[in-house]
């Protein structure tokens, strides 16, 4: 057990911050120059007048300086690598290596996006794959990999809901039903895409009220956003029946595929009744975060609202080559200078082929089956208020910890930090006092999720005998807990002083 | 599945520690009518090396600016990348990090936020720039809602000169905030006439972009575009390359309020077109009003300076339907990557980029102003793309010069007043003396008539 009791023991984080790269180096220090050139200089070239007054400022730094500033940086971050996080919502699974490497290829990562179809067609036949791939795990008839996060693919799902009500005259179709356990997001992408949110209360468990939304769903209904399985982990069993109320009124159902993880293999949005729905391929498909993206968010959608999906559109022809349909005019729904996020959906490609249709229902089964394993373990001291039917995350209350030890949330959630454990997400959705949400993922080992428990109940015990302890974390991490009101209140957003240079 | 620890036996063992004997018990509560009673009809999965053989197999067969030699632009470009750039992005601590919401375990991706943030600010000479927006496009688009926003009035005015492709990507958002779109027309040099600007300025115009150099490659005179704005109230969005940023003047110094731009030529691999990496930057008044994340330093409860994510109530989380932007990432690694190659470059390397762009650019100018049958319409300063106007289609040019392995330009029919023989030609500080001559040749060849079939 010696090994044990040493892998629960708080260490020290042994990193500093190092000073400003804006602090660092000295005159005449460089670590990119340029081929020569012989010919005209700047002031022959350009009149005064169109010149720069004032040269920006930039530190004058070597190569193997820049690269121990970045890596001492990076010793400063939390990551996949050195342990868990266990980040409702988000989805942090393991980001194979593989992914990396064939996108960085010559012949993919070096194309200008205004090379046509001659120069391209292994890119487009690698992005056709990847379209038809997330059809067919979806459910649905067509898809646009443009979005380049999840908001934008809410964003342009909303777009293809409006321009196909606008289609058929139909105008006053500008209301969008959202649940309030809703992600924020959906609410904005609503109003951005130039119609009006409508906040349908959901039941104490998050689920979608059918009496309220009989009294919602009207002449007015554009449609509804649903997260399913929602932002509780829990499957809306009603969702047929949903959208029945949804299409008789004359609305669409968007579904927000965040959890799309949970249920791969196992029912498809298509199936379910819904008529759009987003992935993220930077959770779902393993796809980085790299500390906020780049990430992509492509739709798919059924077949009468594939027209009004944004090109080009990749075309298969007879001789099994591709061509690039361009979509003319204002009502293109154009919202990327280009393609959107080629890059990540090449990574999430890779990830499809590794894993197979057999691979991805795996996935699927042991996200659900290690959310189900923590909460199975961690029941008695950390209560889910609506534990019936949790898939790949579930949401936890801290209140007991509140009540008894005078230990919220934000505490548990920072000590963890110092056992090497990322925090998981909290106080959302706002539904569940003090909401504590965990979301293993399936790339976690059955030792990794025992060590959580077992932190998670050492946690405990010092919330029960030193609760100041657990109050003050972490203690362990380069810096503590941040000022975050002086933050806003005085903002320093940007390095002032001069350089060495 | 590889990326899944679990064997068989572990699956039994922890299905048996909750007292459930399958799999299947835990999906048992989905509805029976939406089960999907087949497997998924996606080929089973490959073996790394397989995986690894297809995009071989995919790459193969396209032919990018490695192999080709590339006078495209327009927004994007072929650019020099230094391997540090690829080193410190594929460092697990930044590539597989979160979002830096855990402020006390992810200072290395929030200080280098705020080194990003600064480098705009100095680049563009504003007081305020946010963590990067997905591509130039949605960075302008912002930027002008932010200033609808201040203004509170309903049209904005876009000049001919824009880049078209990020014109329709404002266009689709405007339709969706109802606001009127005006556009300002394009001069006989190439760039929007002052006095055409002026007619146009009405009361209840928000804002005007003024791209910097613009979609044509020329410098816009911006000093009196901008004091035109001034006068009218109308706010300024600068959408500048911000390699041109050393020696062309920054928007700080011609009054813009906000600067936006795309940063792929700090380091960023084309990737046909994304990801990519927009900024956006503003004075000190917009500060709480742009979207985005946005990285400050402060205190902890040690007393030591750290960095945090803040003015975090601008947000969608917090704002709902209420926000003005629905945008919850940034293209963080992106973002690092060009902070880095800012960090290799420092001051001197980088009037040395844009010296050796616009010499570059002069020096293709001087070559083909020797090509009989090719002209230059327009003859002010330009940075690093210029218009060639052909006695024949530029399309034609196009695909002659690919089948010598040269990817000659954007034909620009249809765009700012453009016709059938104009063609946008880049150059960046990749390309050689003996590739712009030959860039000459092949053209001398075209317009001559002695390729093949004429």
């Amino acid at each position: 057990m010696s090994t044990a009791n040493e892998n629960l023991t708080p260490r020290r984080w042994n990193a500093d911050l190092p000073a400003s790269i804006f602090d660092q180096g000295g005159p005449g220090r460089r670590g990119l120059t340029f081929p020569r050139w012989d010919g005209a200089a700047v002031d022959a070239v350009l009149p005064p007048e169109v010149c720069r007054r004032e040269p920006a400022d930039f530190p004058a730094l070597s190569e193997p300086e820049v690269m121990r500033h970045f890596t001492k940086l990076s010793t400063l971050n939390h990551h996949i690598e050195r342990g868990m996080y266990p980040l409702g919502s988000c989805t942090m699974k393991y980001n194979p290596r593989v992914n990396e490497q064939v996108v960085a290829l010559p012949g993919l990562a070096d194309l200008h996006p205004e090379q046509g179809p001659e120069d391209i067609q292994g890119l487009l036949g690698a992005l056709k794959l990847l379209e038809n791939s997330l059809c067919e795990l979806t459910g649905f008839h067509a898809c646009s990999l443009i979005p380049a996060a999840g908001a934008h693919g809410e964003y342009l799902g909303m777009l293809v809901i409006r321009a196909f009500h606008l289609a058929r005259a139909d105008r006053d179709r500008v209301e969008i039903l959202i649940p309030d356990s809703a992600h924020g997001t959906n609410p904005a992408s609503v109003v951005i895409a130039g119609m009006r949110p409508r906040t349908i209360k959901s039941r104490p468990d998050g689920r979608i009220d059918l009496e309220a939304l009989r009294e919602a769903a009207g002449e007015k209904t554009a449609g509804i956003m649903i997260t399913n399985p929602n932002t509780l982990g829990l499957f809306e069993n009603d969702i047929r029946e949903v959208a029945e109320i949804i299409h008789n009124a004359g609305g669409k159902l968007y579904m927000d595929g965040a959890n799309m993880n949970a249920i791969m293999g196992k029912t498809r949005p298509g199936d379910m009744g819904f008529d759009v729905v987003h992935l993220n391929l930077h959770k779902t498909m393993s796809t980085p975060h790299g500390g906020g993206g780049p990430g992509a968010g492509p739709i798919c959608v059924a077949k009468e609202l594939a027209p009004f999906l944004p090109g080009p559109w990749i075309v298969s022809a007879d001789d099994g080559g591709y061509s690039l349909q361009k979509i003319p005019g204002p009502g293109s729904n154009s919202i990327h200078a280009y393609f959107g996020n080629v890059g990540v959906c090449l990574r999430a490609l890779a990830y499809i082929l590794r894993c197979g249709g057999n691979g991805l229902t795996r996935v699927s089964e042991c996200a659900v089956l290690n959310a189900r394993y923590l909460q199975h373990h961690l029941g008695d001291i950390l209560p889910v208020p609506h534990a019936d039917g949790c898939m790949h995350e579930f949401v936890a209350s801290g209140s007991p910890w509140k009540a008894e030890f005078g230990v919220r949330t934000l505490d548990i959630a920072k000590r963890l930090l110092d056992y090497g454990v990322h925090a998981p997400t909290i106080y959302f959705p706002l539904i569940v006092d003090e909401a504590f949400m965990v979301e293993p993922t399936e790339t976690e080992s059955r030792e990794s999720l025992d060590r959580f428990v077992a932190v998670m109940r050492a946690i405990h015990h010092e919330a029960r005998t030193d609760p100041d302890l657990v109050r003050e974390a972490p203690v362990t991490t380069p810096v503590g807990r941040m000022d975050e009101a002086a933050a806003a209140r005085q903002p320093d957003l940007r390095w002032l002083g001069p350089c060495n240079c | 599945m590889p990326y899944v620890p679990h064997s068989p036996a572990d699956i039994r063992a922890m299905l048996e520690t909750m007292g459930l004997d399958s799999i299947d018990e835990l999906f048992a509560h989905l509805p029976a009518e939406i089960r999907l009673r087949r497997p998924l009809d996606l080929p089973d999965g490959l073996t790394e090396e397989e995986v690894r053989r297809y995009f071989l197999g995919a790459a193969r067969q396209n032919r990018g600016m490695g192999e080709l030699v590339s006078f495209l632009g327009g927004g994007v470009y072929d650019s020099v990348i230094p391997a540090a750039c690829d080193a410190i992005v594929s460092r697990s601590e930044f590539l597989t990090a979160y979002t830096p919401y855990q402020p006390e375990v992810s200072q290395g991706t929030l200080q280098a936020i705020y080194e990003w943030q600064s480098s705009i600010c100095r680049l563009t000479g504003l007081d305020v720039a946010n963590a990067s927006m997905y591509d130039g496009a949605t960075a302008l688009t912002e930027a002008l809602s932010v200033l609808i926003g201040v203004k509170r009035r309903r049209k904005i005015v876009l000049p001919e000169t824009l880049n078209p492709r990020w014109r329709r990507v404002v266009t689709t958002a405007m339709r969706g905030e109802g606001v009127k779109i005006v556009t300002a027309p394009i001069g006989p040099d190439g760039t929007t006439d002052p006095a055409d600007l002026a007619k146009v300025l009405t009361d209840d115009v928000a804002a005007f972009v003024i791209p910097n150099p613009n979609y044509l490659g020329l410098v816009e005179p911006v000093d009196e575009l901008a004091g035109l704005c001034a006068d009218a109230g109308v706010g300024v969005v600068a959408a500048v390359n911000p390699v041109s940023l050393s020696v062309l003047k920054a928007p700080a110094e011609y009054g813009a309020d906000l600067a936006v731009g795309e940063a792929q030529p700090f380091g960023i691999p084309a990737s046909w077109g994304g990801p990519l990496l927009g900024f956006l930057a503003c004075t000190d008044q917009h500060k709480r009003r742009i979207p985005g994340r946005i990285v400050g330093r402060t205190k902890d409860n040690r007393g030591n300076d750290g960095y945090v994510l803040t003015l975090q109530t601008r947000e969608q989380h917090i704002r709902r339907e209420k926000a003005t932007s629905n945008i919850c990432s940034n293209q963080g690694l992106n973002a690092l990557r060009a902070t880095v190659y800012l960090g290799l470059l420092g001051a001197g390397g980088l009037a040395e980029l844009g010296a050796a762009n616009l010499t570059r650019c002069a020096a293709l100018r001087d070559r083909i102003g020797q090509v009989t049958g090719a002209t230059l319409p327009f003859a002010g300063p330009a940075f690093n793309e210029l218009v060639v106007r052909l006695d024949r289609p530029a399309a034609d040019f196009k695909t002659f010069a690919h089948q010598h392995g040269v990817l000659a330009g954007i034909p620009l029919q249809g765009i700012a007043g453009c016709g059938e023989g104009d063609l946008l030609v880049s150059v960046t500080e990749k390309r050689t003396a003996a590739e712009i001559d030959r860039y000459g040749d092949l053209l001398t060849e075209f317009l001559s008539g002695k390729e093949a079939g004429q």
